[in-house]
């Protein structure tokens, strides 16, 4: 008591010591703020996981050589196993207390593919062309044919950019354009055009299409799952255009900033970019990218005169000349139109948006449109797969069209399994089946087996055919790809991963304890990984914020250490007098230790507690009610538009002791210096 | 048309044991006589297996996965080599039936039955998500694509086989940068390795038979595959691959058009 009543009257005696006090107040309330912030970052990327589509927990095989993530880190394949009888699972897990839904699912990349805009042009012809001949189809093709020739001039017109963009190409592939592109302006060839449109149009797609150059590839990073349940279980889930594929119906809903980023008219989307650009402060005066925007926006032209037909030409003319107060042709009107800048951008985006959006077709794709997928892994029987779009979707609150989650697709787990080439059972069965009959069964070759030299059949050289065409076999449209599927195919073919979601009052440790006895019970191989870890690197973000606090906790406290102690040392050396005197009359070396640590614990205990309810303080003065968060970028991480801080007990107290162990740790060498004077050499100084 | 498998085995047996016969000779030939340079040995390779007919065949490809899983495919392969042309008609699995692959001059396309979509793609490698890339179905080119390093002979079972090295050569646009062949004393192929520019192997080939066949425009035989093994490194998976029913043969113009390949599907 005595020491500390020592200690006491010290430190109050010397304002110069409360210099570490102020020290450790600082950092504490510094540390106070920064831990809420990332717990409250933390919790934001949890929900805005777990309401998202990873659900508390993912299940999978235990067998399986990899884990499930929802959000991918790369295009590589997941190594899971099948979930074995889902429906059983699925069945005994929603028994259990606490746990809401389990939501079938799998993950994956798929890409699209769009020609460029003769191509579309040309396939819409096509798809008419192979109509029944009927007046009317005869009349959509004589429109369709005009509309062609047009946009084909416009192509011819644009000879000395053609040349440019093809400038690899040798001589004689260059004349070959070249005299294609001069065929297709005669009068003769578009008389032969409505004699044999097929003929025809195999001639433009195959020498002429391809010189408006590549068309362009849309990658997709899917969900697949049950659309029903799934929209029933995430709330952040909102539907923005068309609907949900029906029960029983394949189908694709695409993320909204999918959908204006990829399939929006390029023009548009551009215009947007712009607009979104200048809504955070850049203007075309300080910005060049705005200006490089703008001229790419004119670029563009050719590839949106080429998707207007005659009535969208004329009726976009005619407001175009009522905007810009003269008439002209079309090209250049709009040419000017879009001559952009800071003065008559705002004007121009709303006209674009309220008197040019109506005439143009604004999307590449519509709900009800079919676009065909590409499986990206390789294997028999992976293929194209067609599907129906429902409409878009959107996970509210979660950074709008520019977040991550919104660019993402979601499909039926049938088209999913298409996708990857995985089938059912029944027609493994037939493959099975097939292999045996044509004798090519057999278990897989070892590769170092000794080179033996070819065989080679002499068997007689079957006769030549008389007409080859016509042996080859015809199909039925409809053996393709189903377009429906029973409930029993979507549930109970193969299931690699689910979504587990809890109900709001559960407790997900617990609940994967009781997972885990179920599991146990039965003999079932399962496992479950939390969203953290199925939120792969959206999750890892989480983790990135702690390093970061680790980090500046670290330095801090290396400032700390330093500058305390050195301030400890200048008061250490003056007070050699005083300590001397007390050792004179009896103190013990311990017990100077003791009085001049317990004034750094003093110090250190008043400041780290200070700061800390400052902390506090400022947490609820200047965030009480959440940061308002306006960046679409990062409010996923935020859990949505409102930050919420998170500051427990636990980090209060881990702050606290945390600053304590760092003051008083710098207060070990000066008080075992202070400690170490003997009492003739401070009572010598003294007189000195 | 297909044989009998106990009349095929006949078959095979009955052409391998006068080939071997003359493959086993020809080892015993002291290894300075007439040797052919590495050029040489690729130029007839090219000969044995190019034809100037159009060409008509099925081509079955079974896929056997590491994990035991397979899968078959059928498709119908017409070719014409002098313009190039080529024409994959899918015909099993069932989902992919009435699908395709087409060449015409310098286009690729795939057609998607179930929709009649046409895409136009510059995919070169995993043809109709094969393991086989557009040299597969095409006249062989070793002699105008690679250049040829010996690497000697390897003698197995007193048959020596000549082992070359080639390297794609410059501006040409092939699958593999790089191959390793193993050529029988009949200047067949009978085991390939394709490689990546950096060296790391993509996929193994052994190539179990050869089936003759006359070609009525040129006048002989070539020796076009019957059987081959692909193995793909990366999965491990293997590909049997079975080339039946080849008919050498004039075919319709009509045939490389998508027109035709919309016709097959009702």
């Amino acid at each position: 008591m005595t020491l500390l009543s020592f200690a006491l009257q010290s430190v109050l005696a010397r304002p110069r010591s409360w210099v570490v006090a102020l020290l450790a107040a600082g950092s504490a309330a510094l540390l106070t703020v920064g831990a809420a912030l990332v717990e409250g970052v933390s919790e934001g990327t949890r929900r805005s996981l777990i309401e998202s589509g990873t659900g508390h927990f993912q299940l999978y095989n235990s067998s399986s050589a990899g884990q499930p993530v929802v959000v991918m880190d790369s295009g590589g394949a997941l190594e899971l196993q099948p979930l074995p009888d889902f429906p059983a699972i699925e069945a005994r897990l929603k028994a259990l207390e606490g746990v809401r839904e389990v939501v079938p699912m799998e993950v994956g990349f798929t890409w699209v593919v769009r020609g460029n805009y003769l191509d579309e042009k040309l396939a819409t012809v096509r798809r008419v062309a192979r109509e029944p001949a009927s007046e009317a189809r005869d009349a959509r093709l004589a429109r369709l044919g005009e509309d062609l020739e047009r946009t084909l001039r416009e192509v011819a017109r644009d000879d000395a950019r053609r040349a440019e963009a093809f400038a690899f190409l040798d001589a004689e592939e260059a004349r070959e354009d070249r005299s294609a592109m001069e065929a297709v302006g005669t009068p003769e060839f578009w008389e032969r055009f409505r004699a044999n449109p097929l003929d025809t149009l195999e001639y433009l797609e195959n020498r002429v299409a391809r010189q408006v150059g590549e068309g362009q590839t849309i990658d997709i990073e899917y969900l697949g799952s049950d659309l029903e349940q799934f929209a029933r279980a995430f709330p952040r889930f909102e539907l923005v255009t068309g609907s949900i594929p029906p029960p029983g119906q394949r189908g694709l809903l695409l993320g909204h900033g999918l959908y204006e980023q990829g399939f929006k008219l390029p023009v548009a989307a551009l215009l947007d970019q712009l607009h979104r650009e200048r809504e955070r402060g850049a203007t075309f005066a300080t910005d060049e990218s705005l200006t490089t925007l703008a001229e790419r926006c004119r670029v563009e032209l050719p590839d949106l005169l080429s998707r207007l037909d005659v009535e969208r030409s004329q009726a976009l003319a005619g407001t175009l000349a009522k905007l810009l107060g003269h008439p002209g042709e079309l090209e250049p009107l709009l040419r000017e139109f879009l001559t952009l800048d800071d003065a008559n951008f705002d004007a121009r985006y709303e006209q674009f948006q309220r008197e040019l959006a109506p005439h143009l077709p604004l999307y590449r794709v519509r709900p009800g449109d079919t676009l065909v997928l590409r499986g990206t892994t390789s294997g028999l029987g992976v293929g194209a797969v067609p599907v129906k779009v429902w409409g878009t979707f959107r996970f509210k609150g979660l950074g709008g069209d520019s977040s991550r989650v919104n660019m993402l697709g979601l499909m039926d787990l049938v088209t999913a399994r298409f996708l990857v080439g995985r089938r059912t059972q029944a027609e493994l069965e037939e493959v099975r089946r097939d292999v045996e009959a044509l004798g090519m069964g057999g278990g897989l070759v070892p590769l170092d087996m000794a080179l033996q030299p070819a065989a080679v059949l002499e068997e007689a050289a079957p006769p030549a055919p008389a007409g080859a065409a016509s042996e080859a076999p015809v199909f039925e449209k409809e053996q393709s790809w189903p377009e429906r599927f029973t409930p029993e195919e979507l549930r109970g073919g193969s299931v690699l991963q689910a979504a587990v979601v809890l109900a709001p009052d559960a407790e997900p440790q617990a609940v994967a304890a009781r997972i885990d006895a179920v599991a146990k019970e039965a003999h079932l191989p399962l496992a479950t990984v939390d969203w953290e870890q199925a939120g792969g690197m959206l999750a890892g973000t989480v983790g990135m914020a702690r390093v970061v606090l680790l980090a500046f906790s670290g330095l801090l406290a290396l400032f700390v250490v330093l500058v305390s102690a050195s301030t400890l040392l200048v008061l250490a050396r003056e007070r050699v007098g005083e300590v001397g005197t007390l050792r004179a009359v009896g103190m013990q070396r311990r017990e100077a230790f003791a009085v001049l640590l317990l004034e750094g614990l003093l110090l250190g205990t008043l400041g780290a507690g200070l700061g800390a309810g400052l902390g506090v303080v400022l947490l609820e003065l200047l965030a009480g009610n959440g940061i308002s968060i306006q960046d679409e970028s990062i409010q996923f991480f935020m859990g949505g538009t409102v930050l919420m801080p998170r500051l427990s007990l636990t980090a209060v107290v881990a702050v606290v002791l945390g600053v304590l162990t760092v003051v008083v740790t710098a207060s070990l060498a000066p008080a075992w210096r202070g400690s170490a004077v003997s009492p003739i050499t401070a009572m010598r100084k003294r007189e000195d | 048309m297909h044989l009998p498998a106990s009349i095929r085995r006949f078959a095979v047996l009955a052409a391998l044991l006068p080939s071997l016969a003359g493959a086993a000779g020809n080892a015993t030939k002291p290894a300075a006589a007439e040797k052919p340079s590495a050029l040489e040995v690729l130029r007839r390779i090219d000969e044995r297996l190019s034809f100037q007919s159009d060409y008509k065949g099925t081509v079955r490809l079974r896929e056997l996965r590491k994990d035991g899983t397979e899968q078959l495919m059928e498709v119908q392969v017409y070719r014409r080599d002098k313009s190039r042309d080529l024409l994959i008609y899918i015909t099993k699995p069932r989902h992919l039936a009435g699908g395709g692959y087409l060449r015409i001059g310098r286009n690729l396309w795939e057609y998607e039955s179930g929709t009649g979509q046409w895409q136009r793609t510059t995919q070169r490698g995993n043809i109709v998500n094969t393991v086989s890339c557009e040299e597969d179905f095409d006249r062989s080119r070793l002699v105008e694509n690679y250049d040829a390093k010996d690497e000697g002979d390897e003698v197995v079972n007193g048959v020596s086989f000549r082992k070359l090295h080639l390297t794609a050569k410059q501006g040409v646009d092939v699958t593999f940068a790089q191959l390793r062949l193993w050529v029988d004393p009949d200047f067949n192929i009978v085991k390939r390795i394709g490689y990546a520019p950096s060296g790391r192997p993509l996929r193994t080939d052994l190539i179990r038979s050869y089936q003759p066949i006359q070609d009525p425009v040129a006048g002989k035989k070539v020796y076009p595959y019957k059987e081959v093994l692909e193995v793909e490194e990366v999965a491990g998976s293997q590909y049997t691959v079975r080339y039946d029913n080849v008919e050498l043969a004039p075919l319709s113009p009509n045939i490389f058009t998508k027109t035709w390949l919309e016709g097959r599907v009702r």
